[in-house]
């Protein structure tokens, strides 16, 4: 790890994007970013316009991939849903991020009491499966975008903490940070200008494969009607509105935005995956 | 073992405490009014209070931490307002549902991901490596939800080879007489043909869609044990010994290949768990996965907490066993 961090990012770029897989990875989720920002400009139809006569087209030249039941154009939705999906992926690891490794950090450089505490209310949030805690969540807070959010969240925070945690107490026995400590320097500056630093290439790993994640439960949710509230286009509620035209045959309905949800949690693995291997530095 | 089995048994209780705090706090501290919870949106002022007063959410919250604990202590788990059951009466009549389908998901799981994980990585680089370390990445990045509804599509609406995607057995047909509650152990046992054969076709879309994710990760996981235990002593002296492929593979390769991926398995079960959930609304499959799903639209709120605590205490119980079974196939793995 610290070869590669001396040699620093071209060279994890590089490494990056000699990976094929990692690459094909990169350009879903580049693809899926770009759509997301573009929107409005590459959309013909606004996603929410109800237009009863249009309903449940097939695809076709005028509407790529077809209308749904209330005649709104799904391409611009499933465009539109990107959005959603970008926006409450990263909003979510965000906050998992911003809570999780602080955690991790104080109870692996501080130890004792603090670190047992702070580590065990870590493990009892992993002792439950993470889609029944974010839905658990979820449901408490009541429906909604901000109450997914928050879920999966929460749900993600333990797993940076016990990475950052694992990553601070092998870190903060190298003789740097002895010497950092013997002139004076303050823990924060430790925590921050030293083991921040050096933990950060796993740490980028898992926000990458978090994402995929958020993906996934954010969908789930909104799938079994936990998520964003109609009419907001979302890929998971998608879904479970073409469910009910699934056995009658209007199969683009469900197709297509399972297609945007399989191709970014799958980016976001490929791409994290990529990024383990050209972070390590024993390759 | 015995002693250590019981020991970690009693190492779970402040983890277990841990689990009754986390959903006590879903339950009452975060925001979302649990008397209106219970007595629904439109109810009238004057009702809220009065259900606020009787079920005690108007006292200190460690009064109420104190009954909570006390209720389940007792085995209370509520009652649920949507089905007018208590909770844990709910739960006995799915559960045996859901237990089928996840066990038939994890055999499914493991009987396609061993064999393939296995020979992906003794012919490595070779077309069926690709080809599995593609299904693997595919198994783990599509959603189940979607999975299900593909696969209705295709077995029942359009090639019409599995019946309609609803229950455990078809209308018309009896279920076979209960012993354990899962439907194809069942009608083995009084010999029922037909509803065993019902019962299979029910589910095979279920079990198959929910194992995907498990199947993808164990196979991804063989593969690398598998690749690592290759390169140890004993396979060189074993074919140094001359030993058949076969029997070098399996039993030296596989046996030992198979306990570091055991612990990834056991982890698996929670997350089948969540997926149930989601798979058995799909199919309207009469499990506990389903009546979670239920309570969440009707905003009932005891069984969803019941099913959050349940589940994270089964997971830490299969975790256990999971230890367990490990020192059966490592002999070399101790106690203490």
């Amino acid at each position: 790890m610290n070869n590669t961090t001396k040699r620093g990012f071209p060279l994890v770029w590089q490494r990056l994007l000699r990976n094929r897989m990692a690459l094909i990875g990169l350009l879903l989720v580049m693809i899926w970013i770009v759509l997301a920002i573009a929107a409005p400009f590459i959309t013909k139809y606004p996603p929410n316009e109800i237009r009863l006569e249009h309903k449940l087209l097939p695809p076709s030249a005028d509407h790529w991939f077809g209308t749904d039941n209330f005649g709104r154009d799904l391409f611009s939705r499933i465009v539109y849903g990107g959005q959603v999906t970008v926006w409450t992926g990263f909003v979510s690891i965000g906050i998992a991020f911003m809570i999780g490794v602080p955690l991790g950090a104080i109870a692996g450089y501080f130890g004792g009491v603090v670190s047992n505490v702070i580590m065990r209310i870590m493990d009892t949030l992993l002792a439950f499966p993470s889609l029944i805690l974010a839905m658990a969540i979820a449901a408490s807070i009541g429906p909604g975008l901000i109450g997914a959010l928050i879920a999966v969240g929460i749900v993600a925070i333990p797993e940076f903490a016990r990475l950052m945690y694992g990553q601070t107490i092998v870190i903060k026995e190298k003789e740097y940070i002895e010497a950092s400590r013997a002139i004076g320097v303050k823990h924060l500056s430790i925590l921050r200008g030293h083991i921040f630093i050096n933990a950060f290439p796993p740490l980028l790993v898992q926000v990458t494969l978090g994402l995929g994640s958020a993906v996934l439960i954010t969908s789930s949710l909104s799938f079994i009607g936990l998520g964003v509230k109609p009419p907001t286009a979302e890929w998971g509620s998608m879904i479970s509105y073409g469910r009910d035209y699934i056995i009658s045959g209007e199969w683009w309905m469900t197709l297509f935005p399972g297609l945007a949800i399989a191709t970014t949690i799958l980016g976001f693995n490929l791409l994290g995956d990529g990024l383990r291997d050209a972070l390590d530095s024993r390759r | 073992m015995l002693r250590y089995t019981l020991r970690r048994l009693l190492v779970m209780i402040p983890s277990l405490l841990g689990i009754v705090v986390v959903t006590f706090i879903l339950t009452r501290v975060l925001p979302g009014d649990p008397a209106l919870m219970i007595t629904g949106e439109q109810a009238l002022p004057e009702f809220v209070e009065q259900v606020r007063k009787e079920y005690g959410f108007d006292q200190p919250l460690i009064v109420q931490f104190g009954s909570y604990m006390k209720q389940l202590v007792q085995g209370d788990f509520g009652y649920a307002w949507h089905t007018g059951h208590a909770v844990l009466d709910d739960l006995a009549t799915r559960f045996p549902a859901t237990v089928e389908l996840t066990l038939a998901s994890m055999a499914i799981a493991l009987l396609v991901a061993l064999p393939i994980g296995v020979l992906a990585a003794s012919r490595k680089d070779s077309m069926l490596d690709h080809t599995a370390r593609v299904l693997s990445l595919i198994g783990s990045s599509v959603p189940i939800f979607w999975l299900g509804l593909l696969m209705i599509s295709l077995f029942y609406a359009s090639l019409g080879w599995l019946p309609a995607p609803i229950g455990r057995i078809s209308g018309g047909i009896h279920p076979p007489t209960h012993t354990t509650g899962l439907y194809v152990v069942d009608s083995l046992l009084s010999w029922d043909m037909t509803a065993l054969k019902n019962s299979i076709a029910h589910l095979i879309m279920p079990a198959l869609c929910l194992s995907m994710g498990t199947m993808a990760v164990v196979m991804r996981m063989i593969r690398t044990s598998m690749l690592d235990v290759t390169e140890q002593d004993y396979m060189r002296t074993a074919r140094a010994k001359g030993l058949s492929e076969r029997k070098i593979v399996f039993k030296h390769g596989l046996v030992n290949a198979f306990i570091p991926a055991l612990t990834m398995i056991g982890l698996q079960f929670g997350s089948l768990l969540g997926g149930a959930v989601i798979t058995e609304t799909i199919f309207a499959w009469p499990g506990v996965g389903n009546y979670v799903t239920e309570s969440i639209l009707a905003a009932d709120y005891a069984p969803i907490q019941a099913m959050t605590l349940i589940s994270a205490v089964l997971y830490g119980l299969i975790n256990l066993a999971v230890e367990l079974i490990y020192g059966v196939l490592d002999p070399r793995v101790r106690y203490e």
